[in-house]
């Protein structure tokens, strides 16, 4: 039986919740009943190991980013230019030169679309590939992974960097065991430390392990008083911070100082680079899913002068994130996805800015078992609708599952006993995968 | 001790500059005027503070009883400005803006009072190190962060103790809350926000017993910052918050309550002015003291009529006014409803307007029409947001019910309202839009010497149609300005100003009027701007801004360059596009970039945001499209130009003409599809509007990679076009939609560039049986000896040549 982990029916809970609160056998039975219902798929690794999820917060223009309308009117086409690609005929926007010379080795979505123009709306879709809802709160992609396959070779399986940006990157019903570990801080700026990884100055391990004894015996009464997913979780992220710190390989993931001077000055020695190389030493170390943003993306006034100051920092890291997992052998197995809540609107507004659009926008896909050099779907002439393929967040969001080994019709078991789908009618879009 | 430094630096580099060479800072910023108000009756020196403020030359006041005695530069971002108040000045709120050698400021507002002015002292954050004030007083304090501040005042029992704060009002982000404690620390009144002014805080009450009182102001949620600033008015000053009736006709004298205060209703006769100037309202006086701010006051020349309870009941209401007129009353309990009868003839149409919030009153109206024998015919809640508006138009001749309660039934004897019924009338007022989303960049005007200046004029029409023209006024001396009448579909015109070489510098606040272009119709409206002064979660949200209603214009230093559109001879046509070539004239030495904007745009026409003359160039081409319906005519058109002189300044081109026309030549183009490695024909039908003369130029464009189609010429003969399509073993299999084709024309010496017809490219995977040597020979068939054959033609021979089934 798959329960939620803060609602565990076992005999000897039926008898206390019966006891205390007069549960009937019927209820019981209903219950045991939506669980017995609930669809349920192992998972198992799949193609894609480990996944860097690259969000731009605000809203990224597709015109001015990865699809480009050179010959729409001048109103539509906006104030930047467009280059060509290392995929014939396929264009970028001017500012994406380096993105362009690897453009081979990515898939680019030009067809995603759903309904939601509010920046929450639309950010709370592409965490956790749902429609927000008044009714529930729906897990992040990360907290699933995490969720499903727990944590690899002593590392969180969930990282945010450089913290949680919004509420719905966090574990949504699932409990708080499934959360990211936020580093904390911004591995661009000087002395970058990640906290909570070294112990405290005068103590050592011998020390620790004497204080952590102390701790066990006040958490243990109080485990013994109380039942709640919180004591449980705080619990789990002790057992996996004591893992965390005791482990040389583990801490040293973060160390980003670790790195080759000439690697992280091709990165870029900026927040868009050196949170891709700090996501890289990651997922190489076994983190399985590492999400960061960069920049504020919402372009409403002077989009250009706004892109000029963020596209080019975002493009060298980028393109050298993909050089760089491949040239180690890591792209194959790790998913690259760049995406942003929307689109921005296909006719330029009176401020030299672009407003919200998410009936038309463009992602990035690379590695973990997508197609290398891909174009998938198209827009219009103005890039204001979807033309081929329109790509929904639900599939895009199955395909992503699909990659990890995650099927994402199984149910998750939701407060009240709700077993509810990863994601809710998505299909697996096979013409992305190799 | 950076800012310090930084200060230093920043005097240094303009005395050196100034010393060095004419190079003045441009576009002055002024961001507030401290102290944020004075006493009336008295000089006092106010810090005007803010960017690029260096050489100021003339302070510009938009109301009477502020004299500027004089100022003096004290650094290039700060002025220190002497001014004279009268002793009757208005009170409240007052505007005021500079003018530089290089242009004019934004307005910022400062505030006149009434009682003496005393500033916080800290710490006064606790009851035991509460500030000891004197009645009747005005305090100028600052809330920082989780800043508490107390006050401590002696009353006597019986006496009024008011309280107003003006926090939000003066522009910064804060919202007050004020509360009086009494001597043994319990709260007796509370404010956080108040009907007549928002978030600033309001407090009248009556003491109940002798003895010490507290008065507490802090942030609502204890924020704060050293920006925010309060002046808060304690005293014995009548402070009501509503007048009824809210309104009465112009120059009579009318019987007026206001209502509000602690010690009950105050009766007073007011002499209702032609108008109320620059702020309206009414200030409530009596021998105690001046409310520091006005009680809303309608001036109108309506009759007023008077609810007469009991009115809660359609049938008990028998008395039927005549429209246009107004009607006043008070949802004075909980559940009370106001019936009012009125008498239209059919087909009559009326402007109904409730007034409720926009007068001070708590009342939030939800109104509803019914004929005479109670059937619902309109209704309207929040229109005015959240005052209620609708237009009535009477459907029979008769009598007709108009109802009014608060939507959430409640009802207080300060809920006052007040019906403005009136007939629909033309209305019209004009506007500088904004080019800067939060700021009051650009709507300013300040003419160069020797060179132009250009804005857009927005109109706001209300019932009426038909073109605007720009009135004349008073500009300052050596101005000259063009404009063209706004056509009657749009709400902007374009407005070129040149100040000749020998202007002097000087600037003025000036009355703007634009009028019908028929003087017949006597429509006209005079300028009005809004401006934020405090914007805030969520979303920038305005909380405070204020307004005026005259321009501020001014003939300003020189500028190193000049530029000027050259007068294109050929047309933009539908579905074209034009490259207006605009050429810079710059002084020697003068090399910087200049930032073009093309700001008004006929309807239709579409173009970059900006364009760039670069470092050194003296020319750009600014690009411009139209669109398939673009609205046909001779427009006029501008180039603003920006460029650094110490400080962003602008320079206009002339008022030059766009011309846009129909098409010359339109086409329609097949859709076409072949095999990869094939070729095909893609025909063109070319439909002539006018002639030309000589050889044109037909492209394809948007052709996907590995295909390639030559260009083709064509003539005023020509009827149709063969585009040859060569594909090869690379050309990309599916549907390519982006085919276009573009015609180059050449009239008056120019190209006339249009988009003339659309297509679609198919290319199918090869045949499995088709050999090279196969296509090859299909390629030689298909040559056509007199005319190719369409892909209908071929599809029609090869469904000919199967044998039958």
């Amino acid at each position: 039986m798959k329960k939620c982990s803060d609602h565990k029916l076992s005999r000897r809970n039926l008898l206390t919740v019966g006891a205390a609160c007069g549960l009937s056998l019927t209820n019981f039975f209903r219950m045991k009943s939506a669980a017995a219902d609930q669809k349920h798929y192992v998972s198992k690794e799949g193609t894609a190991k480990s996944v860097i999820f690259i969000f731009l917060p605000g809203g990224v223009a597709q015109q001015e980013s990865f699809d480009p309308k050179p010959y729409a009117p001048l109103e539509y086409r906006g104030p930047l230019g467009s280059i060509g690609t290392s995929i014939s005929g396929v264009r970028f926007g001017e500012l994406f030169k380096r993105t362009a010379k690897i453009a081979d080795r990515l898939t680019i979505l030009r067809s995603m679309t759903h309904g939601e123009a509010a920046h929450e709306r639309g950010v709370h879709n592409m965490f956790t590939g749902y429609q927000p809802s008044p009714a529930l709160q729906y897990p992040s992609i990360g907290s699933v992974v995490a969720h499903e396959f727990g944590p690899r070779k002593n590392l969180p399986p969930y990282v945010l960097i450089p913290n949680q940006p919004n509420p719905y990157a966090g574990t949504g019903y699932l409990s708080s065991s499934f959360a990211g570990f936020s580093i904390g801080a911004d591995p661009a700026s000087k002395g970058f430390r990640v906290r909570d990884l070294e112990l405290p100055g005068g103590v050592n391990f011998e020390r620790f392990n004497k204080r952590r004894k102390l701790l066990d015996v006040v958490n243990n009464h109080f485990e013994q008083r109380e039942k709640s997913d919180a004591i449980e979780a705080v619990d789990t992220f002790y057992e996996r911070a004591y893992s965390l710190i005791s482990s040389q390989a583990a801490r040293e993931a973060f160390d980003i100082n670790k790195e080759d001077p000439k690697l992280r000055d091709r990165y870029g020695r900026n927040q868009a680079g050196a949170r891709m190389l700090l996501a890289r030493r990651l997922v190489e170390a076994g983190v399985r899913f590492v999400t960061l943003t960069y920049g504020g993306w919402d372009h409403h006034d002077k989009i250009e002068r706004g892109m000029r100051r963020q596209a080019p920092k975002f493009d060298q890291g980028f393109a050298t994130l993909i050089e760089d997992l491949d040239s180690r052998g890591l792209l194959d197995s790790t998913l690259v996805c760049v995406c942003s809540e929307f689109g921005r609107t296909p006719k330029m507004n009176q401020t030299a800015g672009r407003d919200h659009w998410p009936r038309v926008f463009s992602s990035l896909m690379a590695g973990g078992g997508i197609k290398r050099g891909l174009v998938y779907g198209s827009s219009n002439a103005t890039a204001s609708e979807p033309e081929d393929n329109p790509l929904t967040v639900e599939d895009w969001a199955t395909t992503i599952y699909d990659r990890l080994g995650i099927v994402a019709d199984k149910e998750l078991m939701a407060p009240g006993d709700r077993p509810i789908e990863i994601v809710d009618g998505g299909k697996v879009r096979k013409d992305l995968l190799v | 001790m950076r800012d310090h430094l930084f200060r230093h630096l920043i005097a240094l580099w303009i005395l050196v500059g100034m010393g060095a060479s004419p190079a003045i800072a441009s576009t002055p910023r002024l961001s507030v005027i401290t102290p944020r108000g004075v006493q009336r009756g008295g000089e006092y020196q106010l810090r005007f503070s803010g960017n690029r403020l260096g050489d100021t030359r003339q302070v510009l006041l938009y109301d009477e009883g502020v004299e500027v005695v004089e100022f003096k530069q004290v650094d290039g971002n700060n002025v220190d400005v002497k001014i004279k108040v009268a002793a009757d000045c208005r009170l409240g709120e007052h505007i005021a803006q500079l003018r530089t050698v290089r242009g004019v400021s934004d307005f910022r507002s400062f505030y006149i009072g009434a009682m003496v002015e005393a500033a916080e002292a800290e710490p006064n954050n606790s009851l035991e190190n509460a500030q000891a004030i004197e009645s009747n007083r005005t305090i100028n304090g600052v809330i920082t962060s989780e800043d508490v501040d107390l006050y401590k005042i002696q009353c006597k029992k019986g006496e009024r103790l008011s309280i107003e704060i003006e926090a939000m009002r003066l522009g910064a982000l804060v919202d007050p809350f004020v509360s009086v404690l009494n001597s043994e620390k319990f709260e007796i009144a509370v404010s956080d926000d108040s009907q007549l002014h928002r978030q600033d805080s309001l407090i009248s009450l009556q003491v109940p017993a002798d003895g010490e009182y507290y008065v507490l102001v802090r942030e609502a949620s204890y924020g704060g910052s050293p920006g925010s600033r309060y002046r808060l008015h304690v005293g014995s000053f009548p402070r009501p918050v509503v007048a009824f009736p809210a309104g009465a006709p112009a120059n009579t004298t009318a019987e007026i309550q206001f209502l509000g205060d602690a010690l009950g209703a105050m009766e007073k006769q007011v002499e209702v002015p032609e108008a109320f100037g620059f702020r309206n309202g009414l200030f409530v006086e009596d021998e105690q003291g001046v409310a520091p701010s006005p009680v809303k006051f309608r001036i109108s020349d309506l009759e007023n009529h008077f609810e007469t309870e009991p009115n809660d009941d359609r049938k008990k209401v028998t008395e039927i006014f005549d429209v246009p007129a107004a009607f006043n009353g008070i949802i004075s309990s909980p559940k009370d409803v106001d019936y009012f009868r009125f008498k239209a003839d059919k087909g009559e149409v009326f402007e109904i307007e409730c007034f409720a919030r926009r007068i001070g009153s708590g009342l939030d109206p939800l109104i509803n029409i019914y004929t005479s024998k109670g059937k619902r015919l309109a209704g309207d809640d929040d229109a005015r947001r959240p005052d209620s508006y609708l237009r009535f138009t009477a459907p029979e001749t008769g009598d007709f019910l108009l109802r009014l309660r608060d939507h959430l039934h409640r009802g207080q004897p300060d809920f006052v309202y007040r019906f403005e019924i009136t007939k629909v009338k033309p209305r019209l007022s004009i506007e500088i839009p904004r080019v800067d989303r939060y700021s009051q960049l650009r709507q300013q005007i300040s003419v160069p010497r020797g060179n132009r200046f250009a804005t857009l004029i927005r109109a706001n029409r209300e019932n009426f149609g038909g073109p605007i023209t720009l009135g004349n006024a008073d500009w300052p001396e050596g101005i000259t300005v063009e404009s063209k009448p706004m056509v009657p579909n749009l709400n902007m015109m374009p407005v070129v100003f040149t100040a000749s070489d020998d202007a002097p510098l000087a600037g003025k606040l000036l009355d703007l009027q634009a009028s019908h272009a028929d003087p017949a119709k006597n429509i006209s409206g005079g300028f009005r701007n809004f401006a934020d002064f405090a914007l805030g979660e969520p979303n920038n949200t305005m909380y405070y801004g204020a307004s005026v209603e005259r321009l501020a214009c001014a003939v300003v230093e020189s500028l190193p360059f000049k530029i000027d559109i050259v007068q294109p001879k050929a047309p933009l046509v539908r579905g074209g596009s034009l490259y207006l070539k605009i050429v810079a004239t710059r002084e020697e030495g003068f090399d910087k970039p200049i930032k073009l904007q093309f700001p008004f745009r006929p309807p239709g026409v579409g173009t970059k945001p900006q364009v760039q003359i670069k470092k050194g160039e003296s020319e750009a081409r600014y690009p411009l499209n139209a669109n398939g319906n673009a609205q046909i005519g001779t427009w006029p058109v501008y180039v603003i130009g920006e460029a650094d002189v110490g400080g962003p300044a602008w320079a206009s081109s002339q008022l030059a003409e766009l011309k846009i026309t129909e098409p010359i030549v339109t086409a329609e183009m097949n859709r076409t599809a072949c095999h990869r490695g094939e070729s095909t024909t893609i025909f063109c039908k070319l439909n002539h509007h006018r002639e030309f003369e000589g050889e044109a130029t037909a492209e394809l464009l948007g052709i996907p990679p590995n295909i390639t189609i030559p260009k083709l010429k064509f003539t005023k003969e020509t009827k149709e076009l063969s585009f040859q399509v060569a594909t090869n073993d690379k050309s990309p299999i599916g549907k390519h939609r982006g085919l276009f084709c573009r015609l180059t024309i050449v009239e008056n010496g120019e190209p006339v560039v249009s988009t003339a017809a659309r297509s679609e490219l198919r290319i199918n995977k090869p045949k499995p049986s088709s050999k090279p040597a196969d296509s090859k020979q299909v390629v030689k068939e298909a040559k056509p000896k007199a005319k190719p054959k369409s892909r209908l033609e071929q599809l029609r021979d090869a469904k000919a040549s199967k044998p039958p089934h």
